[in-house]
């Protein structure tokens, strides 16, 4: 009788363990792949360009209202992506900068620069 | 020939440097971007130091690389993204993916794709072993008598095992042994490894952001760190194998779950030294029998003697400090010669000693002084020529205040010298009446011993090397008036120690069972011993530094058992409950889990084949293998890491006022380690035995239930012999008044 009754507690404390388990599992597995389901699917409220290199040139209009953007092959890092601006905005010439950048949307676009975040439209 | 045998001596030297040289081309191979690592790490590691030059000779510093990502081609493992706002973009992105639906599916296909693998090995086990217990359950049983003989199949499989499993094994433990005989091929093995994996880079990494942020507090580049050690660690990660990552895993498991095991006995441990400190000098623990009273006490006597070495030592230390210019090592020398010549050998021969050097400095004659000298040198070994052991009295002082008294160096000495005997005395402190072992062990280098008293690490194969046991409680040295033996020479020894007594209700008696005893009898008794007031003065026998060291602890069933006069002393432990021994459950789940599911089945089965078979047949040989490795595994950790909780209700010896609950622990591998004999009177009933003629399986049965007479009277019952006078003498006699009745009515006829 008292063995089946430790059984019974160890049973129940192995259940414990592994739900415990699972659950540390699962704030390990999304945050591992965050970036990868991100692209995969592309059904979530914020999706992360990297699992691919791709280099972007984003091409602002004159007011700075819209930009477009273009998708150009594999140069970058993950996350971290060389965007060309065709023309400065105010000198007029051709400059590289880094950019980080969150896609939020099927055509919004979030940069950040240090502690800023704005938006820009693109098309692929 | 010759090479044959140079090979067959030195093959495992060939071996090793093969493995070697394996390590060693797969570093030019496979892991070709250590040494590039390495020289980045060098140069960040010397740009580090040159700024920190610059910074403290303030000059223009160097560009620091330490902060720049490495340009060697390395994998990214993902963990981190390479800048920091990445990462804070992507903290910001997980956590609204945390919470949502789809995280959850996504998740759950995941993990419903791995356990499929458990479903697969359930759904293809479970009806090989329904089967086999269903055969094993339902085919007839064939008995069979052929004594100790291996069936063929058994006979092939440990032939299998012979050669392969066995050679394979010694092969390895023989390696091993090698490898440790000659670990400069360790050493180089690890060497190259570590290499390999970046653990070089990453140690001299961290010396340069180590130099780097001493000048510049630059908490910024933490983050760009971490990165770059991730990105060094990426190599182990992705070079060694899943399978190879499962077993370090759970090595690394099993490491932790023991350590943390170990450190709950030694929380225990800890628990237990604290009640120990707070206890009286007296104890008596009752309950009834197997409530474990003398487990309790001895666990007791155990941890009161470790606390005892702390103690003394603490003592030591203090006494120390009060004159830390003196020579106190020069003390320690002369005392352990003193001691191993038997000179010194208690509190009162180490107090002597100093007492005879205060008077040697106290003497203002100095042919006297010469004279004490002399004799401190010849009785002592003492070979100064001062009696402070060369201490600089002129420069250091002789006095020392401590705000409370002013005491002088040879006060400070005597009671050095007496704390120094308690803790260096390299046998058991404790005293008994039944055999006690401890294992301390005591290092010494020919300085201040080192003593270890953990014994939750003792090595079970070398308990016979390292064992004191307690010494015999002649207990006429308890006993300040008559005494048993009173020419004994044992009678006076016990000035300190842990005096444990079993039983002391049966030894000392209460009012009731003395009654007879006279005080003037010319025997020793319990009336005229004056063992009770040797026991309410206990402390003044053995205080150190205000310190007493000594206790006694004994037990009997009852309180009452024990005369109240001594009871009065003592704090009474009413043991009701335990816990029983129990390993920390979540720690140990699956293993316990195993060897208590797998108890039942594996004994009905053996049961049933032990019953039918006298050989030894092929199922009975997997399924005891099996199960015995199981068994065996958890019955060496439940002896390691169990812990049972002991709660008792403690009150005074008078047995009035409050009772308060309190509670020990028992550590298994403490107390159950051969401390001691449950049954410790044995002796007695062995020879009684021994010399019987007749076992239970000779002593006549009933032939039913209810008892014949003659049954009844091999009793030898006084309940019986009772009934015998009350019933059958009666009617013995009612027999004989008949008789005479009849008798006389005969005569009356006849007249």
């Amino acid at each position: 009788m008292e063995n089946k009754k430790r059984i019974t507690k160890l049973l129940l404390i192995l259940l414990v363990v592994c739900l415990v388990i699972a659950v540390l599992g699962y704030f390990f597995y999304t945050f591992l792949h965050t970036n990868d389901r991100g692209i995969a699917e592309g059904k979530f409220a914020g999706k992360l360009f990297a699992s691919e290199d791709v280099n972007i040139i984003l091409e602002f209009s004159d007011d700075v209202s819209s930009a477009q953007l273009r998708l150009n092959g594999a140069t970058g890092t993950v996350q971290q992506l060389n965007i060309t601006y065709e023309e400065n905005l105010f000198t007029g010439t051709t400059e590289t900068e880094t950019y980080y950048f969150l896609v939020l949307g099927e055509n919004s676009l979030y940069s950040s620069t240090g502690n800023y975040l704005y938006t820009a439209q693109y098309s692929k | 020939m010759k090479f044959k045998r140079h090979i067959k001596k030195n093959y495992k030297h060939y071996i090793c440097n093969a493995l070697l040289l394996a390590f060693v081309a797969l570093s030019l191979t496979v892991f070709l971007n250590a040494s590039g690592r390495i020289l980045e790490a060098g140069r960040d590691f010397g740009l580090s130091a040159a700024g920190l030059h610059c910074f403290f000779f303030n000059i223009d510093g160097p560009n620091v690389t330490v902060n720049n990502v490495s340009d060697v081609d390395l994998i990214s493992i993902g963990f981190l993204a390479e800048n920091s706002e990445v990462m804070k973009i992507r903290l910001q992105l997980y956590g609204k993916m945390l919470i949502t639906g789809e995280s959850f599916s996504v998740y759950g296909d995941w993990l419903l794709s791995k356990l499929s693998i458990v479903s697969y090995i359930i759904t293809f086990g479970a009806p090989v072993v329904l089967l086999i217990f269903l055969l094993g359950k339902f085919l007839p049983k064939k008995v069979n008598n052929d004594y100790n003989k291996d069936t063929k199949a058994v006979t092939a499989l440990k032939w299998l095992i012979d050669h392969s499993y066995r050679p394979v094994k010694k092969w390895m433990q023989s390696f091993i042994a090698f490898v440790k005989a000659h670990n400069i091929y360790f050493i180089l093995w690890v060497t190259v490894w570590v290499y390999n994996f970046n653990l070089i880079t990453i140690f001299i990494e961290f010396v340069a952001y180590y130099l780097y942020f001493i000048y510049s507090s630059d908490f910024l580049h933490i983050y760009i760190q971490l990165y770059k050690l991730l990105l060094d660690l990426s190599v182990p990660i992705q070079t060694i194998p899943p399978l190879l990552w499962a077993i370090i895993a759970l090595v690394i498991f099993d490491l932790w779950r023991k350590h943390v095991a170990k450190k709950k006995c030694e929380d225990a441990e800890e628990k237990d030294e604290d009640f120990v400190r707070d206890m009286p000098l007296v104890i008596m623990a009752n309950g009834t029998m197997g409530c474990e009273k003398t487990t309790f006490i001895t666990h007791v006597a155990l941890t009161k003697q470790k606390t005892y070495r702390d103690d003394a030592l603490k003592i030591m230390f203090e006494t120390d400090l009060k004159f830390p210019c003196f020579p106190w090592i020069n003390l320690e020398r002369c005392l352990k010669k003193a001691n191993r010549r038997h000179i010194t050998f208690n509190l009162a021969t180490y107090r002597e000693f100093c007492e005879l050097l205060a008077f040697g400095y106290s003497e203002a004659s100095a042919s006297l002084q010469r004279c004490i000298l002399r004799h401190l040198r010849r009785r002592y070994g003492y070979k100064y020529d001062n009696f402070y052991f060369d201490y600089d009295v002129e420069k250091y002082g002789l006095y020392y205040d401590d705000k409370l008294t002013q005491i002088n160096i040879f006060e400070a000495m005597k009671t050095y010298a007496q704390a120094y005997y308690v803790y260096a005395t390299p046998c058991s402190l404790i005293v008994s009446n039944y055999g006690i072992r401890s294992d301390e062990l005591i290092d010494d280098v020919g300085n201040l011993p080192k003593r270890d008293n953990d014994f939750l690490e003792r090595d079970s194969t070398k308990i016979k090397q390292q064992s004191q046991y307690s010494h015999i409680l002649d207990q006429d040295a308890l006993r300040p008036g008559k005494k048993v033996d009173p020419n004994g020479i044992y009678k006076d020894s016990v000035d300190i120690g842990v005096i444990a007594i079993t039983e002391i209700g049966k030894e000392r008696g209460n009012m009731v069972t003395n009654r007879g005893n006279k005080t003037d009898s010319e025997e020793a008794n319990p009336s005229n011993d004056f063992f009770d007031i040797d026991l309410k003065l206990d402390r003044h026998r053995s205080t150190i530094d205000y310190k007493p060291f000594t206790c006694s602890l004994t037990d009997d069933q009852r309180p009452e058992s024990w005369g109240a006069d001594a009871r009065d002393t003592a704090e009474c432990f009413g043991l009701s409950k335990s816990s029983g021994y129990k390993l920390p459950s979540v720690l140990f789940v699956l293993d316990e889990l195993l060897f208590r599911v797998g108890w039942k089945p594996f004994s009905e089965f053996y049961e049933d084949d032990r019953y039918y078979k006298g050989n030894n047949g092929l199922c009975r040989f997997i399924v005891k293998g099996l199960y015995n490795v199981i068994y065996q595994h958890y019955i060496k950790l439940f002896n390691r890491y169990s812990i049972s909780k002991i709660t008792f209700k403690v009150r005074n010896g008078a047995l009035d006022g409050e009772e308060k609950k309190q509670s020990y622990y028992l550590t298994k591998k403490k107390i159950h380690s051969d401390r001691f004999a449950t049954d410790a009177l044995a002796g007695y009933y062995e020879n009684k035995f021994r010399s019987s003629k007749n076992g239970l399986q000779d002593i006549p049965t009933y032939n039913c239930t209810r008892a014949t007479l003659e049954e009844l009277r091999q009793q030898h019952s006084y309940l019986i012999q009772k009934l015998d006078k009350a019933f059958l003498n009666a009617a013995e006699g009612g027999i004989e008044e008949n008789e005479i009745k009849s008798a006389e009515g005969s005569k009356r006829k006849k007249g």
